[in-house]
């Protein structure tokens, strides 16, 4: 648009008050920092590539790569492989006797005892599936799935935020992957699925558009949790009708500034590496060809934790009625990024640091709930 | 030649009309415009410049001599009334009683000479006290009393016009009569002064001069200013604020009453319409003239600015034959736009041009060589500094250069304004060598082992063998058209010294101060120069303006020439100070991938070059994007701008040629982030940063173990210098 920035200002003039609704939260109440994450020990070791996990029976399932492990034993130190899918598995989902898991650019599949394939979902509605980023079974045995983007495969996924598509659906299948249709189309990269116990409604996070709404099984969307400080990402349950939150990158006023500027981030993505993108990522190096921001300046050989953040590690637990009440942090400076999974493993609560290659136990999953 | 060093670079892409957009910034010039205290009356100056220009256009026999004198002699009267109204209003209140004021001094001036027959002058006297005793009674009230000003006036005015009133019907028919005559009353009504200016216009443009230097210039004049200001303040450093507003009501009375008093001579009708509004005239014009409603800002000049705007229009209008109400609505209107800009502007002034100080300009770099570990360039990524070992950990803050005497000690610059000196073995003995403030930047030792220091923020400065601190220079030749004063030094930022003792010194920008030196990144604008002090003439003088922040500078090691690096253009220059082709500038390096800082001589004839910072993608692409900086700088905090890479640690070496040879790396600075400097010492290479807590120190093998720079400046000496 020839007069973009013109009319920006002018609207900023006349309408101070229009965008303060979804100006960026500052991180507050619940979701004061901590450095909850830093200071969790790690579950067996460390797994480079790390993406979801997923208990079933003895087993704690993650996918890192394009292999599916197997922790168990005691301090799930044993760690074997179950499967291999290439080109690359993302998320996960132990459902009855079956594991299902995300295929990179494929689709989903379905795998039964000693990771054997035995069905496999491609295409829905004429279109292929290849950005699957969550998978959640309803009480009725049936599947839900959630296709990122049409535009995308999921590593891609910085490439869809800049892009600003909203071209992701969620899909609905038989537990045996037939039957599948779409429950609901032109979402922005929804990211995460929680199934309620009411059997009725699905709770939904949409990560471009920082909410988490709810879906009936008729397509009815409602919101839930709006302009939240960061992207939303896969969702858990907490058991008690609230939920476990992974928020895989925090906003920051940098990136959204370019999400504004449209020559400027056109640009960008024609001319420079994605590496070194201002856009939000899993993990940060450090590296020099990284963009820099002034609060990150190193002094006196520290970098502030305050300091607007590239990555950001970030778990946040949801009360019933959606409100956050508690939130696990690693902030900048720390290690434990990208908080791409969380949930409960037994009593304790688990996460999976993409940016760090790392599992985390949480400890009592009671206890980092924050308010009754 | 100079050409080069302010357009290098910005020649890879876009269109000529672009650059030249963003060379010559409109916006630059009106925000060092706005922040010029004579221009707050520019508007009010423009607008009565074009009226008296519409006038004399469609008003016939206008502008000429004796029209001037009419309207002079008619202006007089009522300047007085706007001065009195301008001094309350500047102390902080307001005089709603100037009009009748002057309706009063007029029947008391006629009272006394065509009733009474006084002689003239105790009519002059008698009609100035009326004046100040009404004023008087107002100032007690507001003054002592504390009584609210506008009501205050409001209810004098009231009490004042209706006793005019009274006394002007009882004595309407001995006044008409009156036909006593005096020449020194004829003169005020009537006479000429010096070349002939209206008698009593010439008074008012005394009074005003007077009244200017005794308010800019005196104490009672500073005290009443502070008082609209901040009357808590005013109180509290001492000012008798009762006294002075007091004082202040007076003096606007007894000038209401000598305007009243001309009139009085010139008119000699007592008639019940005098100065009937005048009080709104009064404000109006001294609002509109730039005076602020809010107090404590205001010159008599600009009083008189308004009442001649206020005069001309509404002269002008009936003379055009506009009814008087309507004159009276326009001079509302007027009065309603003037009060609302006033408080627009006096709120935002200094807003606005904190919003558009920071102008960013195109910079486009040409692609650099890369840094890529296995990329083969002598750029190429190694951990070199990883090694280095940590001298005064955590106990220097911000050693931006290092330096070593030929003692061996260590010397460095801390942001705490002090100078520290390290010695004995490993260098383990820390003192404070000297106490200069500011921000101790570049340094350098002179012939007599004096050190030499650029201080940000104060200037050029040395400190002998004994750590006495003495000032070389703080200010250089004020550049011709050039808004902003640039003679005084900002940033000074580094030195070194000629074969003949002169010093050449960077300054590194002059339009941002030392703690907001990444704004002139974000800007990327030619704000720096090269300056030399000859201690000989004790002379300081620019040698290069408009360079783009020019930080380190090294003497050339046969002295003919002085190397500059210029950051944001991430390019070393060479300016010739001696032979053929002395007083010109080469460009000796322009594809540098990062920030070149400090620069200082190597033992084997080349130069080591400390890269404060790596060109990141990003902000490349943001330099080559100012409208993209610009909002950026507007819309978001400081901390979260973006920044070049300086996280990092990189000293580059370079030959005479201009060609790398090789570098030295602490990728992701975990020792040596924002490294700025380094010293090569007897087969070693110590290590700087502005923002560091330690000092680095490494070996360099190849080097010569003997080499040092004060020997390679000044020659060996037998005997040291003996403290």
């Amino acid at each position: 648009m020839l007069f973009e920035h013109l009319l920006a200002d002018l609207t900023a003039v006349f309408f101070p008050a229009r965008d303060a609704a979804d100006a960026m939260p500052v991180m507050d109440g619940p979701w004061t920092p901590n450095r909850a994450l830093d200071d969790a020990p790690l579950l067996g070791l460390p797994l480079p590539g790390c993406d979801d996990l997923a208990v079933g029976g003895d087993c704690v399932f993650v996918s890192a790569g394009a292999v599916i492990w197997c922790l168990r034993g005691v301090d799930f130190a044993t760690r074997s492989l179950y499967a291999t899918l290439a080109p690359g598995v993302g998320a996960l989902l132990a459902h009855r006797d079956s594991l299902y898991a995300a295929v990179t650019g494929l689709g989903v599949v379905r795998l039964v005892a000693a990771g054997r394939e035995i069905a496999r979902l491609e295409t829905v509605a004429g279109k292929p599936l290849r950005c699957v980023t969550a998978l959640a079974a309803l009480p009725d045995g049936r599947l839900v799935i959630a296709d990122g983007s049409a535009h995308h495969p999921t590593a891609q996924w910085t490439h869809d935020l800049m892009e600003q598509r909203a071209s992701g659906r969620l899909v609905l299948a038989a537990a045996d992957l037939s039957h599948a249709t779409v429950l609901a189309e032109g979402l922005a990269w929804p990211a995460g699925l929680l199934a309620q116990e009411d059997g009725e409604h699905l709770l939904f996070s949409e990560s471009w558009r920082h909410r988490l709404q709810r879906v009936n099984l008729q397509g009815v969307i409602e919101p839930v949790l709006r302009n939240l400080p960061g992207y939303p990402g896969r969702l858990a349950s907490d058991g008690k009708q609230g939920a476990w939150l992974a928020v895989f990158a925090a906003r920051t006023q940098l990136v959204e500034l370019v999400l504004r500027e449209r020559k400027f981030r056109t640009e960008m993505m024609a001319t420079v590496d994605p590496r070194y993108w201002i856009a939000p990522s899993l993990q940060s190096s450090g590296h020099y060809l990284e963009p820099l921001q002034g609060g990150a300046l190193k002094k006196l050989g520290v970098i502030k934790p305050w300091a607007p953040p590239r990555s950001y590690g970030l778990v946040a637990h949801l009360a019933r009625d959606g409100e956050c009440t508690a939130s696990l942090h690693s902030r900048a400076g720390g290690l434990h990024h990208g908080i791409t999974a969380v949930g409960p493993l037994g009593e304790r609560l688990v996460a999976v640091s993409h940016g760090s290659g790392r599992v985390l136990d949480l400890g009592l999953a009671s206890s980092r709930e924050g308010r009754p | 030649m100079k050409t080069g060093v302010r357009y290098h670079g910005a020649l890879l892409h876009g269109g000529l009309v672009r650059r030249l957009y963003h060379r010559w910034s409109l916006k630059l010039i009106l925000s060092e415009l706005l922040a010029k205290r004579w221009m707050e009356p520019a508007i009010p100056f423009v607008l009565m410049c074009g009226l008296l220009a519409y006038f004399a256009a469609v008003t016939p026999h206008y502008a000429t001599w004796a029209n001037a004198g009419t309207l002079g002699r008619q202006f007089a009267d009522m300047g007085f009334v706007v001065i009195a109204m301008g001094l309350v209003v500047i102390s902080g209140g307001i005089d709603l009683s100037v009009g009748a004021v002057f309706a009063f001094a007029n029947f008391v001036a006629l009272a006394l000479f065509q009733i009474l027959h006084v002689p003239v002058p105790v009519v002059i006297v008698g009609t100035l006290l009326a004046g100040g005793l009404v004023g008087a009674i107002n100032g007690v009230l507001v003054g002592y009393l504390k009584s609210r000003p506008f009501l205050t006036t409001l209810a004098t005015l009231i009490i004042l016009r209706a006793l005019v009133d009274l006394l002007s019907q009882r004595y309407s028919v001995q006044l008409a009569m009156g036909t006593h005559d005096a020449w020194l009353w004829a003169y005020l009504g009537r006479g000429l002064a010096c070349g002939g200016i209206p008698s009593n216009l010439m008074l008012l443009l005394s009074v005003a001069v007077i009244g200017h230097f005794l308010l800019s210039r005196s104490r009672p004049g500073w005290h009443l200013t502070a008082l609209g200001s901040s009357r808590k303040a005013a109180r509290h450093a001492g000012i008798a604020v009762e006294r002075t507003l007091c004082m202040t009501y007076v003096t606007s009375g007894v000038l209401s009453a000598t305007g009243g008093l001309f009139y009085a001579a010139r008119l000699e009708s007592s008639g019940s319409d005098t100065g009937v509004g005048w009080e709104v005239n009064a404000l109006t014009a001294v609002v509109l003239g730039g005076v602020s409603l809010a107090g404590g800002r205001g010159t008599v000049a600009r009083a008189l600015l308004g009442a001649v705007i206020v005069f001309v229009l509404v002269n002008g209008l009936v003379r055009l034959g506009v009814p008087g109400a309507v004159t009276s609505a326009a001079l509302g209107a007027l009065l309603l736009v003037a009060v609302g800009s006033d408080a627009k502007w006096a709120k935002n002034r200094l807003k606005t041009i904190q919003k558009i100080y920071l102008n960013p300009t195109l910079v486009e770099l040409r692609p650099a060589p890369s840094t890529a570990p296995d990329s083969g360039t002598p750029y190429a990524e190694n951990d070199r500094l990883r090694d280095s070992r940590e001298l005064g950990l955590n106990q220097v803050e911000g050693p931006e250069d290092v330096i070593l005497d030929r003692e061996d000690r260590l010397y460095t610059g801390t942001r705490d304004g002090l100078i520290l000196r390290f010695s004995g073995p490993n260098f383990a003995r820390r003192e404070v060598f000297a106490r200069i403030g500011g921000r101790p930047l570049g340094m350098a030792f002179d012939r007599a082992d004096n050190l030499l220091v650029c201080v940000g923020g104060m200037g050029l400065y040395g400190v002998t063998p004994q750590g006495e601190v003495y000032k070389l220079t703080d200010a250089t030749n004020r550049s011709w058209f050039k808004l902003n004063d640039d003679a005084r030094l900002r940033l000074a930022d580094d030195l070194d010294i000629a074969p003949d003792g002169k010093v050449y010194f960077s300054e590194a920008t002059i339009r941002y101060e030392m703690h907001s030196w990444h704004l002139d990144g974000m800007e990327g604008r030619a704000n720096g120069r090269l300056i030399c002090y000859d201690p000989a003439t004790r002379r300081t003088r620019t040698v290069i303006k408009d360079i783009c922040f020019p930080n380190g500078v090294c003497t050339a090691h046969d002295g003919k020439s002085v190397l500059f690096a210029s950051t944001w253009l991430c390019s070393i220059f060479r300016y010739w100070i001696d032979g053929p082709r002395k007083g010109q500038v080469d460009t000796l390096i322009d594809d540098l991938p990062g920030y070149p800082d400090n620069i200082n001589r190597a033992s084997d004839g080349s130069y080591w070059l400390a890269m404060v910072g790596i060109r990141s993608p990003t902000f490349d692409l943001a330099m080559r994007n100012p409208g993209f900086r610009l909002r950026m700088v507007k819309q978001l905090p400081p901390d979260e701008w973006m920044l070049p890479g300086i996280n990092n640690g990189c000293v580059v070496k370079f030959t005479e040629q201009g060609k790398v040879v090789e570098s030295l790396w602490d990728p992701g600075g975990h020792k040596h982030a924002t490294l700025t400097s380094m010293r090569e010492h007897k087969g070693k290479l110590y290590l700087g940063g502005l923002e560091n807590n330690r000092i680095g120190c490494i070996d360099l093998p190849d080097a010569d173990p003997h080499w040092s720079g004060c020997d390679s400046y000044w020659g060996k000496r037998e005997t040291p210098h003996v403290v």
